[in-house]
């Protein structure tokens, strides 16, 4: 089946140019890197490096979301960690495996450095 | 050039059939000796290695996402920048570089290629990069998150005690640029990865150098905030990836299970100078 789907893929890719997805801006002035990574484990480690020192770094929000089709679906609020950093970066992780069963999903958070706030996805992963 | 090659590439795969991983092997071996030569010998058909890319990443998403293509359109900017008079350079801003794709922090479990190898991509709105990581022995970055994993953020004055509390060297120099001084360092150890950040400062200013020491490359994503812009070149035939975060420019490049990212307010002459540095290379 894998083999079947890489087939259909190079032919489409011979067929076919690359296309420009371009959406909206997503890059930002004050944060360098603001990683959310789901683990095969069901771990999600948060990690941000800022442009500019800070007296507070941390995670204030984080959703579930599940994939059915080509669609993203809102599953539920998850739990977020509870240190606050300082200065230039940012780094913790929280267990979801009681939040994640079977399918694909990504963690949406939001970073918060001294009020000003950005919202990231992590990396979609299977279960 | 390389004209059909990319077809003749694909249709001797399709002949073959070979799996996912052989495919992904061949497109990157593609990829690195295109980007093999000079930064500036204009040897390399980035035409070729931006349809192996484009491919690459289709393989890796399962098509889930689009390819952003701006390479060729950007390199002629960053050739065009290059050759702008010395005075001009200073005054400008930032530059901003020509769009790549990779995987990123990249460098995901999406069945990576080798060990020592890597690949990188951006986000289908080219707004993140994201660099995915290969497995590579790490039994002193396992200890090290073993050993302090639970104890939070370190922050220290003294590269020697980061060090010592890495249980490694952080390799980078104590000064960027004759002039940037390194005076903190901020340093936490997370599940799959430790980190550090070493902040250069000069006046006002500072660079950011952080230091990605990956432990686990399953599970190991890293994303760094980018315009819509970013590309790879070759620096001394060592792979780095340039992009622009609003005014700041950002460097990576990976080393074995090390990913280096540095970010600041240089402009590409500054940045293709501080990567040196970095790497120990003389002048």
């Amino acid at each position: 089946m894998n083999k079947k789907i890489i087939t259909v893929v190079l032919v489409v890719c011979l067929l076919m140019s690359a296309v420009n997805g371009l959406a909206a801006v997503n890059a930002d002035p004050e944060f360098m890197s603001a990683t959310i990574a789901l683990g095969s484990q069901k771990l999600v480690v948060y990690s941000a490096v800022l442009n500019y020192e800070k007296d507070s770094i941390k995670v204030v929000s984080a959703i579930l979301y599940r994939k059915l089709g080509n669609n993203w679906y809102h599953v539920g609020i998850l739990p977020v960690p509870t240190n606050v950093d300082t200065g230039y970066s940012y780094g913790s992780s929280i267990d979801y495996s009681s939040y994640i069963s079977t399918g694909t999903y990504r963690v949406q958070a939001t970073f918060d450095a001294d009020g000003y706030q950005i919202t990231r996805n992590s990396n979609e992963r299977t279960f | 050039m390389h004209d059909g090659r990319f077809e003749t590439i694909l249709k001797t795969i399709l002949q073959e059939n070979p799996s996912k991983e052989e495919i992904e092997r061949r497109l990157q071996a593609v990829i690195d000796e295109e980007l093999s030569g000079p930064l500036m010998d204009m040897s390399a058909d980035m035409e070729l290695v931006q349809k192996c890319q484009s491919l690459l990443w289709t393989l890796k998403t399962n098509g889930a996402f689009p390819y952003p293509d701006h390479a060729q359109e950007n390199k002629q900017k960053l050739l065009q920048k290059l050759q702008r008079p010395a005075s001009e350079k200073k005054q400008r801003l930032v530059y901003r570089l020509a769009v790549a794709a990779a995987a990123a922090v990249l460098v995901l479990g999406l069945g990576l290629i080798s060990l020592r190898r890597y690949c990188g991509n951006s986000t289908p709105d080219g707004q993140q990069y994201i660099i995915k990581g290969h497995e590579i022995t790490t039994e002193m970055v396992a200890r090290a998150i073993a050993k302090h994993g639970a104890e939070g953020q370190f922050i220290t004055s003294s590269k020697e005690e980061a060090e010592n509390y890495l249980g490694f060297e952080i390799p980078v120099p104590s000064q960027l640029l004759g002039k940037y001084t390194c005076d903190q360092y901020y340093v936490h150890m997370l599940p799959f990865w430790a980190q550090s950040v070493s902040i250069y400062t000069h006046n006002e200013l500072s660079i950011r150098t952080t230091v990605y020491y990956l432990t686990n490359v399953k599970d190991s994503v890293l994303v760094v905030e980018q315009n819509s812009d970013g590309d790879d070149y070759s620096i001394n035939g060592e792979k780095i990836y340039i992009s622009k975060n609003v005014d700041q420019t950002l460097l990576t490049w990976i080393e074995d299970n090390v990913v280096y990212c540095v970010s600041g307010n240089f402009d590409l002459e500054q940045g293709v100078e501080i990567s040196k540095e970095i790497k120990g290379v003389k002048k």
